[in-house]
Order: C-alpha cells, then sequence, then structure tokens
C-alpha cells in the first residue's frame, strides 16, 4: 500500500528518468496535481485538445508548471510552460508519480494474523491484522495481503500480487446434492491458482473447487464485492468491477473488461478482449472476441470497430 | 554518477546541498576547508574548460556485448550491463542524480533510466552466467528510484539465485537526504536471507556527515544493510592527512566501512582535481602507516585505470613516467579472463600484455601544483 511523500525534483530530472525531450526552463516539481487544481511548482498531463485549452487557461495565471503533453501537440504549445512531450502522458505521469511522490507501507506479517504450518511465504510478504492463512499454501514474493483475509485451502498465489482486507480465498464452493428433502454438501477438495501481479479488491470472493481448479491469470484485476465462483478461469489482465457474479465454472478470456453489478451464468465462456456493460447478465457463450455486450440478457452493443449495432 | 546528452556535464546542485554550503560558509568561513570540500566537488570550474592531457570521457569501456558472434547472429545482450570481472557485473539502473559531482566518471554515459523489458533482460541473462556472484547497481543513483530498485532486486532474488551480493553505488544520502525513500529499509530487511545488500557510498569530506546522513546509515545498518565509503582524493576536497584522518575517524565511529581511496580518475574536465601519483601514495602511506588510524578504518589506495581498478602495491607502478606523463602499472588481470567473462572485450590501447600474460596499462598522472580556486560569489550559486 501506498501513501503520498513529498519531495522535490526538477522538470530536467523528470524528463530523463522519462528518457523524453523537454521543452522550457528547468523548473522545480514539488507535487503531481490533475490539470484542474494546477498550482506553481507542479506537475500534470495533457492528452486531448481541450485539456490542451485547460492547460493554457491555467499556465496563463500559473507559473512553474511542468506538463507531460500528447507527442502531437508539440507545435501547438503556446503558453509559458515546461513540456514534456510523451506518446502516453498519463501513463507517464502516473510513473513519476509512483516512482518519486509514494511511499510503500513497510511490509511485515502482523503478529495476529496466523499463518499455518503448511504456508510457504515468498520474500517480503505483507499479512495484515487477524489474517487467517491456513492451508497449502504458497505466497509469492512482494505479495500484499491486507487485513481479515482468509486464505484456506490448497491455494497457490503469484508475486507482486494485492489481496485487499477483506477478501476470502479458498472459501468452499456452493453446491448442494438434494437427498430427499435434506441438502447434502459437495465436498470441495480442488486447487485455487492466481497468477502474478493479481489485484483482488475488498471483500472479493474467489471459490475453492469439488476437484479441479480455479484459476486466475496474471495481472488480473478484480475490484471490490466481486464473486468469483467456483471452478471458473478469468484470463490474463481481465479486469472485473464491483458487484460483478461469475456463478461458477466460467471460462473469461484474456484481457476482458466486465462492468459493474454484472453476472454471468455457471459454464459459459467469454471470448478474448469482451466488453460487458453495466449490469448485463450474460447467459449465452461469447464467441467472438473483441466486442461489447450489454443488457438483460445480455446482447451485442458495438461490434469491435464498428458502429453501434441495432 | 549521472548522464548527459548535450556533451556539456550541466551543473546541478540539490536544494540540500545549497543549504548545506550556505551554513558551512556561515560556521566555518568562506576559506575554510570545510566550505572548500562543498563547493569545489559540486560548483561549476572554468578549469574544467580549460584543455588538457586528460581527455577520456569514461574511465573504462566494458559494456557487454557479444562482438566474436558473426554480425547479425549475436543474441540481443542486455542494455545497461558492463563486466570487467568474474564474479561482479555493473548494472546502470538509471542515469539521474540528485546533484552532479564535477569530478564525475560517469558523466558521459548516455542518459535515461532502464525500462521493465530491459530489466527483465538482463535478470534473465545474469541467470545465465553462473560465474556471476555480485551485483553493483549504479548509474546514475539507483536510491533515488526506489521502485525500480526494487523491482530488478525482487527479480534477481526469484530468478538468479546465483547471485549473493548486491552492491548499490549512491550518493543520495550525502547530495539530498530528503529523498531518499524509507520504505527501502524494510525491503532490505526482508530480502536480507535471500541476497546480501552493501550499500557503498562516497564521502569525501568530514562536512557531508550531517545528522540527517548519520540516521539514514543507522537505519540501513538496522535494516542488515552493510555501509561502506569509497572516496575519491580530490585537489581542494581531502588531500591533506588531518581531512582524511578526520573523515576515516568519524566513518569507523558511524560504522560505515572504508573501502577505497581513489585517485581521481584522468577524465576530460577533471585535470585540476587530480593529485601527483607518486605523492598521494605517500599521503596514503601516511595516513595508514603512521598509527594514527585504527586499523578497520584503513583504506585502500586504488587507481582506475583503462584495464579497471588496480590497487597500489610496492612495485605497482613500474620505472618512471614518460615524457607524455604517463607511468605503466602492472597488473595481474589477464585479457583470456576479461574475454572468456565478455567476449567483446578488446584490450585499450593504452594497455599492453607483459611475458606472463598479465596486463601493463599506461595510466596518466596527475598534477603536483596547488589547487587553483576559482570563486564565485555564494550568492549566485544560490540563484541559479
Amino acid at each position: 500500500m501506498l501513501k503520498f511523500r513529498s519531495n522535490s525534483l526538477t522538470s530536467d530530472e523528470i524528463a530523463e528518468y522519462l528518457q523524453l525531450e523537454v521543452v522550457g526552463n528547468s523548473v522545480i516539481v514539488t507535487r503531481p496535481m490533475s490539470l484542474e487544481s494546477v498550482l506553481q511548482d507542479s506537475l500534470c498531463y495533457v492528452e486531448t485538445l481541450p485539456e490542451l485549452e485547460l492547460l493554457d487557461t491555467r499556465l496563463s495565471k500559473t507559473s512553474n508548471v511542468t506538463a507531460i503533453c500528447q507527442l502531437e501537440f508539440k507545435n501547438k504549445m503556446t503558453g509559458q510552460g515546461t513540456f514534456i512531450f510523451s506518446p502516453n502522458p498519463r501513463f507517464d505521469f502516473y510513473r513519476v508519480l509512483t516512482e518519486f511522490f509514494t511511499e510503500e507501507m513497510p511490509h511485515f506479517v502482523s503478529p495476529s494474523a496466523y499463518v499455518g504450518p503448511q504456508v510457504k511465504l515468498g520474500h517480503n510478504v505483507s499479512i495484515g491484522l487477524n489474517s487467517v492463512i491456513d492451508g497449502q499454501i504458497h505466497v509469492g514474493y512482494n505479495t500484499f495481503i491486507g487485513n481479515n483475509v482468509s486464505i484456506k485451502g490448497i491455494v497457490s498465489i503469484g508475486s507482486n500480487c494485492v489481496i485487499n482486507d477483506g477478501a476470502i480465498i479458498g472459501g468452499e464452493g456452493f453446491e448442494f446434492i438434494k437427498d430427499g428433502s435434506r441438502c447434502i454438501h459437495v465436498p470441495k477438495l480442488g486447487r485455487i491458482q492466481i497468477g502474478d501481479r493479481v489485484w483482488i479488491g475488498n471483500s472479493s470472493t474467489v471459490e475453492r473447487p469439488t476437484l479441479d481448479e480455479t484459476i486466475i491469470e496474471s495481472d488480473v484485476k478484480i475490484d471490490d464485492l466481486v464473486h468469483v465462483g467456483e471452478s471458473s478461469t478469468i484470463g490474463a489482465a481481465s479486469q472485473l468491477t464491483a458487484g460483478t457474479v461469475l456463478a461458477k465454472a466460467v471460462k473469461l478470456g484474456k484481457n476482458c473488461f466486465l462492468g459493474v453489478n454484472c453476472s454471468v451464468k455457471q459454464r459459459i465462456q467469454i471470448a478474448d478482449d469482451t466488453t460487458i456493460g453495466m449490469g448485463a447478465v450474460v447467459i449465452r457463450d461469447v464467441v467472438q472476441p473483441g466486442h461489447t455486450f450489454a443488457g438483460v440478457p445480455s446482447r451485442i452493443f458495438q461490434r469491435s470497430a464498428e458502429p453501434v449495432s441495432k | 554518477m549521472a548522464g548527459t546528452s548535450t556533451g556539456f556535464f550541466k551543473e546541478i546542485i540539490s536544494p540540500y546541498l545549497r543549504e548545506l554550503m550556505e551554513r558551512t560558509k556561515e560556521a566555518y568561513g568562506e576559506g575554510s576547508k570545510e566550505y572548500q570540500a562543498l563547493y569545489n566537488q559540486y560548483v561549476y570550474s572554468p578549469a574544467e574548460s580549460i584543455p588538457s592531457k586528460e581527455s577520456n570521457s569514461k574511465h573504462y569501456e566494458a559494456f557487454v556485448h557479444n562482438s566474436q558472434e558473426p554480425e547479425g547472429l549475436s543474441p540481443a545482450q542486455p542494455k545497461g550491463i558492463e563486466r570487467l570481472y568474474k564474479r561482479q557485473l555493473v548494472v546502470d539502473l538509471t542515469m539521474v542524480c540528485a546533484a552532479h559531482c564535477r569530478y564525475c566518471l560517469r558523466a558521459y554515459y548516455n542518459p535515461g533510466s532502464l525500462s521493465t523489458e530491459e530489466m527483465d533482460a538482463i535478470v534473465s541473462w545474469v541467470a545465465g552466467e553462473p560465474d556471476l556472484r555480485e551485483l553493483l547497481v549504479t548509474g546514475g543513483d539507483p536510491l533515488i528510484v526506489p521502485k525500480l530498485l526494487k523491482y530488478f532486486i525482487s527479480e534477481i532474488a526469484d530468478k538468479a539465485p546465483n547471485i549473493k551480493v548486491v552492491r548499490m553505488g549512491t550518493r543520495l544520502l550525502v547530495q539530498a537526504p530528503e529523498k531518499f525513500n524509507s520504505e527501502l529499509y524494510s525491503f532490505f530487511s526482508n530480502y536480507s536471507k535471500a541476497i546480501k545488500f552493501e550499500v557503498g557510498l562516497q564521502v569525501n569530506h568530514k562536512v557531508e556527515l550531517t545528522p540527517q546522513v548519520l540516521e539514514i546509515i543507522a537505519n540501513l545498518r538496522k535494516s542488515g544493510v552493510t555501509v561502506y565509503s569509497q572516496n575519491v582524493l580530490l585537489k581542494g576536497v581531502n588531500d591533506d592527512a588531518e581531512s582524511l584522518l578526520e573523515l576515516y575517524d568519524e566513518l569507523r565511529y558511524i560504522g560505515v566501512e572504508s573501502h577505497y581511496l581513489f585517485h581521481a580518475i584522468p577524465l576530460k574536465g577533471t585535470a585540476h582535481f587530480r593529485t601527483d601519483l607518486r605523492e598521494s601514495i605517500l599521503l596514503a602511506q601516511r595516513l595508514t602507516c603512521s598509527g594514527q588510524l585504527s586499523g578497520r578504518a584503513k583504506p585502500m589506495f586504488a587507481i582506475m585505470t583503462d584495464i579497471g581498478k588496480v590497487v597500489m602495491y610496492e612495485g605497482s607502478i613500474l620505472g618512471d613516467k614518460d615524457s607524455d606523463g604517463y607511468y605503466e602499472i602492472q597488473t595481474f588481470y589477464k585479457l583470456a579472463d576479461r574475454q572468456r567473462w565478455n567476449p567483446g572485450y578488446q584490450l585499450p590501447s593504452t594497455a599492453r600484455l607483459d611475458k606472463d600474460g598479465n596486463i601493463v596499462v599506461k595510466y596518466l598522472d596527475g598534477d603536483c601544483s596547488p589547487f587553483e580556486f576559482h570563486f564565485e560569489a555564494s550568492e549566485a550559486i544560490m540563484s541559479r
């Protein structure tokens, strides 16, 4: 977890760090700021023409501003400022913010956490207050586990992951067999595999399957209050926003984006690069990659690189 | 330790150093050794622009490339690594520094920082070189970019278990201690079972050891990091036994190991800093063989030649200086070893092999004339 730290750099140092061209005087940068609230000695970024107009207005009132600007605006800069030209200003702005203006909280295993005897922790793993890590569990290096997290069963978590407060990984899957009037719970003995650099939000749950695996591939980002049902697979670099529910055995492709509160029926397969709109209910497979789906039940909303479908 | 793309090594003095210079001037006076020690290290001197025999822009050439492979067939070599020795590899993480030392040995390296992909390429290359045991992460100043540093070290610890020691060459502590990110303490501590960490400082005068610097050194040591200092003998900064005795005593008291005392390297724009080599050896002898300094605080006197570092012992200098001002220095480095560790390595024109195959290298002597103090009003420096 990061906190803000004060620092003072010059625009030249920032340009050198980013290996980008800088135009204008070398000025001090003491704070990264949004364009709307930019002040003296600050750093901001500009990606669009309206933002460029706003920057010009700001520069007429404020001195010593450094702006990371879209490369194609190179000949349009008129105001008195210091400009660093970048093909990806937002990305470079956040690189500078993270490198120079944040401090990571120390990683340590809290005395109130319980770490079972079969747990193997990599270097620099952090485990917060009252968390319980118990089972055949491996946690990769630099992974941060917040407060009140529960991880149980057979679980492998990669390196540089963030498991936020209250997340539960390895809770038994919800599956019962009718025995007359009674419901008998199906034993959940399977594994959970989580890749590297995965983010799991506050109070999200990842279920333990019966015999096979629940898989979350590397670079997947899961927001707060998301439910990943047992035996599901989430493809690399997909993002699941708050309230998403994958019922069970869902196969989500790589690089998908699921809007808030969408639900996906059990055993559905969704192709790579799919976007699902907020509140959508997906009850049919998505076979073609790259399209946007929305609605209840969901249907195609926008084809890849095509106008809105009617 | 910084890069430049313009050919002119820009003057950069951090706000911390400006304030320290101002405080030192008030406390000791403008003509004091203390003030001059800071001033001469960081303030541009017109003497830098006077042509001299010191014309090299690099102290050695050891970037790793595989020139023995036919053109086009050579596997891509990672950017940002240098190798002279069997066990060690130099990694240039970033060229950014908080201030520019006027005698910088890396002033004319290409600027920039390594990307994640470039660091990944170095990690996999290092993992495939089982002879390597130790990395010297430098630049630039690796502590100024803690996130890059942490990423690189984490990946090394995970994927290159042959690496047992990571050294970091830094002057951030003495140039801008407020920029030191304290997140590194717990990081070093948490990785100390996998890697031994050493922070190599360069403290040239006692005046640089302020309370802020001491606090960081103490915290680094608490985190399990070995802190050592290798410094440079610089005319107008510390070229007298008294200044050096005070410095090494103080370093001993705060638990910083003394490593090398370097003769100033013959580089473009640094002639005015360079002392006479034989006189420097005598100074080092007076320092270390007079019973005044604890044996645990004694540095090794060394020179940085075109083929790398040479610690000076009896017989290191072969004969007299030639008419161009060069000594011949006996080393026991062998060309074949170098080329085994770094296939593209070529012997520089200043070096030859002796009858046993050891490298003998020419080394330009410094000047025995006193330092000329090019003085500039401190107000002018402060306003820059």
